[in-house]
C-alpha cells in the first residue's frame, strides 16, 4: 500500500512538473475568421454531387508519424487535418463529400508499412489514392501499386520509386517535388549563371557532403556530374556521414582541400545544421557556400543552426511561408495561426511547439489536399462517381497540370513525367526588422524548368563509358 | 614538415585529424565509461544508456534555453529535497548495518527511527550527512531559483533530474530483478530505453534542440559587445486575418552562431593551423576528469570496492553485509549523471540534442567498450580514444562511409583475436 502511495506521489510530482504548466496555457484565443483563396477549381457536375451526397473521401496517409522524424511528419499530419477542415468548410470537400484524413503510423518499420498497405488496399472499398512521404516506403510498394492500380502521391524525390532501377519504367507513383538529381541540376544551372554574385574566389566546384544512405547518395550520380561540369561547375568529390556524427569539420576540410567551394548536402534538419556549424567553426563562411536539396531550406534547419544557417542556398520548388502576397500562402499562414499558434497563448513552450510546425510539411499539406480535390473532381467528372477507382485516378494524374493553392506547388505530370519539374532557387536570409531579426527564406530566381537528369534523361550530356 | 605527406595526405591534415580523433574519442570514452560503470557495478550491459543521454540532455536544455516556470522550479526543488532525503536516509543509517525486526516490514524512515532508538547510528556520521544533504539541497534550490546564470541553473536541474532518473530506474526496474539471471536485467534495459524514448517524446516532442553554449557571442569581449550588440532574438511575424490583414509578432530565441574553433598556431611548421571544435575539447576534458575520478573511486574507496563486489556476485555480496541495493542505486544515479554530461556535450555540437542522433551514439560506442574490456575503466577510456582516432583517420583515407563504419570493428576484431577479453578486460577462469 505504501509502495503504491510512493509511486502515486512520484507520479504526482512529475505530473506537476511537466504536464500542468503545458496544460495551463491551452486556453484558446479569439479565433479570426478564415479567409478564402481565389480558387480555379474544376466544378463538379450536379449529378455527381447528388451521387456523392453524404459520402466521405478517405485520404490515407501512411508513414513514420512517430519516431525520430516525427518533427517533420507530425506537422504534416497537422497540416493535412487543417487543410481538410479548410476545404471541407470552404468548398464542401470533394463534390460535396467530406474529406477525412486517415493517418497510419509505421514507426519507420518497413514491416508495418507492408502491413498497413495490405490492410488499406485490400479493404472492401480499395482507396483511389495513397499518400506516402518516405522514399523507402514508396520503393517498397512500388510494384504493388502498379499491380493493384492504386496511384501514390509521394513527398520525396526518389528516382527508384518513380521510374524504376533503369529510369525507364514510370510507375503509379507521383512526386510533389522534383527528383533529387534534377534538383542538383537546377542548382548547377543557377550557379553557372550567378556564381559571381556570391563573391567567392575561384570557379564553382561542388563537394558533396551528405548523409549515408540512398537519400544522401541520390544527388551524386554520373549524370549530375556530367551535367554540372558541362555548365562549368566542377566536382571535388563526395563525403558521407552518419546522422550520429558529432562533428563534420574533417569532412569539410577534406572537400575544401580537394578544391570545393560549394558544399552540397542531401540531408535534412540536423544534417545541414551540423555542416553549417562546422563551416562556421572553421571560419570558412564567405569562402564556402553551403547548398542543398529542398530540405535544407526549412525552419528545422534554421531552428537548430541559428545564425550559422544565414546564406544557405537551395532548391525551392514551392512558394514559402514568407511569400505573403500570394493568396494561397495567406491561407496557410492564417490556418496555422488560427489552429496552432494563437491557441498557444503566451506560453513560450506552447509557442515553440507551434513554431516548430511552421515548416515545409505543414506548408505543403495545403497544396497536396488542393491537388487531391482537383484530381478527384476531374476524375469524377470524367468517369462518374460510381466508376471512381484507382485506375481512373491514375489516368487523370497521367495528364495532370495544375497550380495548387495559387501556385504554391505546380504540378505537371504526363505519361513519362512523374515529378514536379519547375523550381526556384531560395536562400535563408536573416532580415533585420523593428522587432528583431526575422529568419526568412527568399526566392533568388523566378520559376524555371529543372533539367531531366535521371538515368537516360533528356538533359544528360553524352558521357564517356 | 609542411611539405610532408603521409599516404597522399598532407602531414598537417593528418596531425589535425588525429587530434580531432582524440577529442572525438574523449566523447566516446565518456559514453563508454557510463556503460562500463554499470557493468562493473551490476554486471549488466545497459542498452538504455543512449536514451539516458538524451533524457538528461533535454533536461539541461529545458533549463538552459528557457526561463523555467514557477511550477517547474518548484518541482525541481521538491526533487532536490527528495534527493537530499534519500542520501540522508540511505547513507546516514547505513554505517552499522540493519537489525531485522521479526515479522515487521519497515520502510526507510521506520528503520532509521528504530536504529536511532537502538543506538545503532553513528551519530557523528549522521550529522555530517544531515548537514551535507541540507546544504546541497539549499545550494541546488538557489541555483535553480536564480536567474542570472543559465549554465548554473541548467547544470543544477540536470544534475538533480538525472540523479532522480537513475534512482527511479534502479528502484522500479532493476531492483526487482536482483538475483534473477543477468539476461533478464539486460532485457529490462532495452525496455527502459523504449520507455525513455516514449516519455521524452511526450514531454519534449521530437524537434531537435541546440544547447547554445559555444556561440560566437560567448567569445566576444565586453568592448566588442558594447560596440555592436548581438541581435539573436528572432521576430517571427504571424499573419492573421480578422477584418483585414494584421501582423502579430512573437519572439523566438535562435542561436547566435557557432564560435570559431580553438586555433593552435602551427602554420609555420605544419603548413596549417590546427583548429579544434570547442565542444569536443570540453567533452574531452570532462571525460578525463570523470576517468580519473572513477579510477580513484573504484580503487581507493570502500564504496567502489563494494560496487565491484556486487557486480561479481550480488547474493554473496549481500550475505557478507554489503548493501547491494544502495550500491546499485548509487551506481545508476552516477551513470545517469555521466550520461547527461555526454548528452549535453553532444547537444552543444552541430547536431544539437536530436532524438535521431544522441541515443544512437551509445551504439556507435559499443566497439570502444568491447575493445577496452567490459569491466575496465581504463579500457573504456583507451577504447574510446582509439575508436575516435580510427574513425577520423578513415574519414580522410577511405572514400566511403562504409569503410569509416567498418574500421572500428576491424580494429575490434583484431584486438579480440589477440586478446579475447579486450585490451584491459579481466581474464576469467571458470573452475569446474
Amino acid at each position: 500500500m505504501k509502495k503504491k502511495f510512493l509511486i502515486f506521489v512520484t507520479m504526482l510530482v512529475l505530473t506537476s512538473v511537466f504536464v500542468v504548466p503545458a496544460a495551463a496555457n491551452q486556453s484558446a484565443s479569439d479565433v479570426p475568421t478564415a479567409i478564402a483563396q481565389s480558387s480555379e477549381r474544376t466544378q463538379c457536375s450536379e449529378e455527381n454531387i447528388a451521387a456523392l451526397e453524404g459520402k466521405q473521401f478517405i485520404f490515407n496517409v501512411v508513414g513514420d508519424l512517430s519516431g525520430p522524424y516525427a518533427f517533420i511528419s507530425q506537422p504534416l499530419r497537422a497540416g493535412l487535418e487543417d487543410a481538410a477542415a479548410y476545404f471541407n468548410e470552404q468548398e464542401g470537400g470533394i463534390c460535396g463529400a467530406e474529406i477525412v484524413i486517415n493517418p497510419r503510423d509505421t514507426g519507420g518499420s518497413q514491416d508495418v508499412m507492408r502491413e498497413a498497405w495490405d490492410e488499406i488496399t485490400n479493404a472492401d472499398t480499395p482507396p483511389e489514392m495513397m499518400f506516402l512521404f518516405g522514399s523507402a516506403d514508396a520503393e517498397l510498394v512500388r510494384e504493388d501499386a502498379i499491380n493493384q492500380q492504386i496511384p501514390i502521391l509521394l513527398s520525396a524525390g526518389s528516382e527508384l520509386a518513380l521510374y524504376g532501377e533503369n529510369g525507364d519504367a514510370p510507375a503509379y507513383t507521383f512526386a510533389i517535388i522534383p527528383l533529387y538529381t534534377d534538383q542538383l541540376g537546377a542548382f548547377c544551372q543557377y550557379i553557372s549563371e550567378n556564381w559571381e554574385s556570391f563573391g567567392i574566389e575561384g570557379d564553382p566546384v561542388i563537394g558533396h557532403l551528405s548523409w549515408e544512405g540512398a537519400f544522401g547518395r541520390s544527388t551524386d550520380t554520373p549524370e549530375t556530374r556530367a551535367y554540372c561540369e558541362s555548365l562549368g561547375v566542377g566536382y571535388a568529390g563526395a563525403e558521407y556521414f552518419l546522422p550520429t556524427t558529432s562533428d563534420v569539420s574533417t569532412q569539410v576540410d577534406t572537400l575544401v582541400e580537394s578544391g570545393a567551394n560549394i558544399i552540397f548536402t542531401t540531408s535534412l534538419a540536423s544534417g545541414p545544421a551540423n555542416i553549417a556549424a562546422a563551416i562556421a567553426g572553421l571560419e570558412l563562411q564567405g569562402q564556402v557556400l553551403l547548398a542543398g536539396v529542398n530540405w535544407v531550406l526549412d525552419t528545422s534547419v534554421i531552428g537548430l543552426g541559428g545564425a550559422d544557417t544565414q546564406g544557405i542556398t537551395g532548391v525551392l520548388p514551392y512558394l514559402w511561408w514568407d511569400n505573403l502576397d500570394n493568396p494561397g500562402i495567406q491561407v496557410v499562414n492564417n490556418s496555422w495561426a488560427v489552429n496552432r499558434f494563437l491557441p498557444a497563448g503566451d506560453d513560450p513552450d506552447a509557442q515553440r511547439a507551434a513554431l516548430a510546425q511552421r515548416n515545409i510539411a505543414y506548408l505543403l499539406s495545403f497544396p497536396v489536399i488542393d491537388a487531391y480535390i482537383e484530381v478527384m473532381t476531374r476524375t469524377i467528372n470524367r468517369v462518374g462517381a460510381e466508376n471512381l477507382n484507382g485506375q481512373a485516378v491514375y489516368e487523370t494524374l497521367n495528364e495532370f497540370q495544375y497550380d495548387a493553392m495559387n501556385g504554391i506547388l505546380r504540378f505537371s505530370y504526363s505519361d513519362t513525367v512523374r515529378a514536379v519539374q519547375v523550381t526556384q532557387i531560395g536562400q535563408i536570409q536573416f532580415v533585420q526588422t523593428d522587432a528583431g531579426v526575422n529568419p526568412t527564406i527568399v526566392s533568388l530566381t523566378d520559376w524555371f524548368a529543372t533539367p531531366d537528369l535521371k538515368a537516360g534523361g533528356a538533359d544528360v550530356p553524352a558521357m564517356e563509358e | 614538415m609542411a611539405d610532408w605527406e603521409i599516404f597522399g595526405q598532407s602531414f598537417g591534415l593528418v596531425v589535425e585529424t588525429i587530434i580531432r580523433g582524440i577529442l572525438q574519442g574523449g566523447l566516446y570514452s565518456l559514453i563508454a565509461l557510463g556503460i562500463v560503470v554499470i557493468n562493473k557495478a551490476s554486471g549488466i550491459f545497459n542498452f538504455a544508456h543512449g536514451w539516458m543521454m538524451f533524457f538528461g540532455a533535454m533536461l539541461f536544455w529545458q533549463f538552459y534555453a528557457n526561463d523555467p516556470s514557477a511550477q517547474l522550479r518548484g518541482g525541481v526543488i521538491v526533487l532536490a529535497a527528495a534527493v537530499g532525503l534519500f542520501i540522508l536516509v540511505s547513507v546516514g543509517i547505513s554505517t552499522r548495518g540493519t537489525v531485522a525486526v521479526a515479522g515487521a516490514k519497515q520502510n526507510a524512515l521506520q528503520r532509521l527511527l528504530s536504529q536511532w532508538q537502538n543506538n545503532q547510528i553513528d551519530k557523528q556520521r549522521f550529522v555530517v550527512f544531515l548537514v551535507g544533504a541540507i546544504v546541497t539541497t539549499i545550494i541546488i534550490a538557489v541555483c535553480v531559483l536564480q536567474d542570472s546564470s543559465e549554465m548554473v541553473r541548467a547544470s543544477a536541474a540536470a544534475l538533480i533530474g538525472s540523479i532522480v532518473l537513475g534512482l527511479l530506474l534502479e528502484r522500479f526496474t532493476i531492483r526487482p530483478l536482483l538475483g534473477q539471471p543477468v539476461l533478464t536485467a539486460i532485457l529490462m534495459t532495452l525496455a527502459i530505453g523504449f520507455m525513455l524514448q516514449g516519455a521524452s517524446q511526450i514531454i519534449w516532442g521530437t524537434v531537435p534542440q541546440k544547447i547554445d553554449v559555444f556561440t560566437a557571442e560567448s567569445t566576444r569581449t565586453d568592448e566588442e559587445k558594447a560596440a555592436a550588440p548581438a541581435t539573436n532574438v528572432i521576430a517571427v511575424p504571424v499573419f492573421t486575418f480578422e477584418g483585414g490583414q494584421q501582423e502579430v509578432t512573437t519572439q523566438q530565441e535562435l542561436g547566435g552562431g557557432t564560435a570559431a574553433n580553438y586555433r593552435i598556431k602551427t602554420e609555420s611548421w605544419l603548413g596549417r593551423d590546427i583548429r579544434l571544435p570547442r565542444f569536443l575539447v570540453w567533452g574531452f576534458f570532462i571525460a578525463i576528469v570523470v576517468f580519473v575520478a572513477f579510477t580513484l573511486f573504484f580503487q581507493y574507496t570502500s564504496l567502489g570496492l563494494a560496487m565491484r563486489a556486487t557486480a561479481e556476485n550480488q547474493v554473496l555480496a549481500e550475505s557478507v553485509g554489503l548493501q547491494v541495493r544502495w550500491t546499485l542505486a548509487l551506481s545508476w544515479a552516477m551513470v545517469a549523471v555521466m550520461a547527461t554530461m555526454a548528452g549535453v556535450v553532444q547537444g552543444t555540437g552541430g547536431t544539437g540534442v536530436d532524438i535521431a542522433v544522441v541515443p544512437l551514439l551509445a551504439l556507435v560506442v559499443f566497439p570502444a567498450v568491447l575493445l577496452g574490456g567490459l569491466e575496465s575503466i581504463t579500457g573504456a577510456m583507451v577504447g574510446g580514444l582509439v575508436i575516435g582516432v580510427v574513425e577520423k583517420l578513415t574519414t580522410i583515407y577511405v572514400d566511403t562511409t562504409a569503410g569509416q563504419q567498418l574500421a572500428p570493428f576491424v580494429v575490434l576484431i583484431i584486438v579480440l583475436i589477440i586478446r579475447p577479453d579486450g585490451l584491459f578486460g579481466q581474464r576469467r577462469i571458470d573452475r569446474v
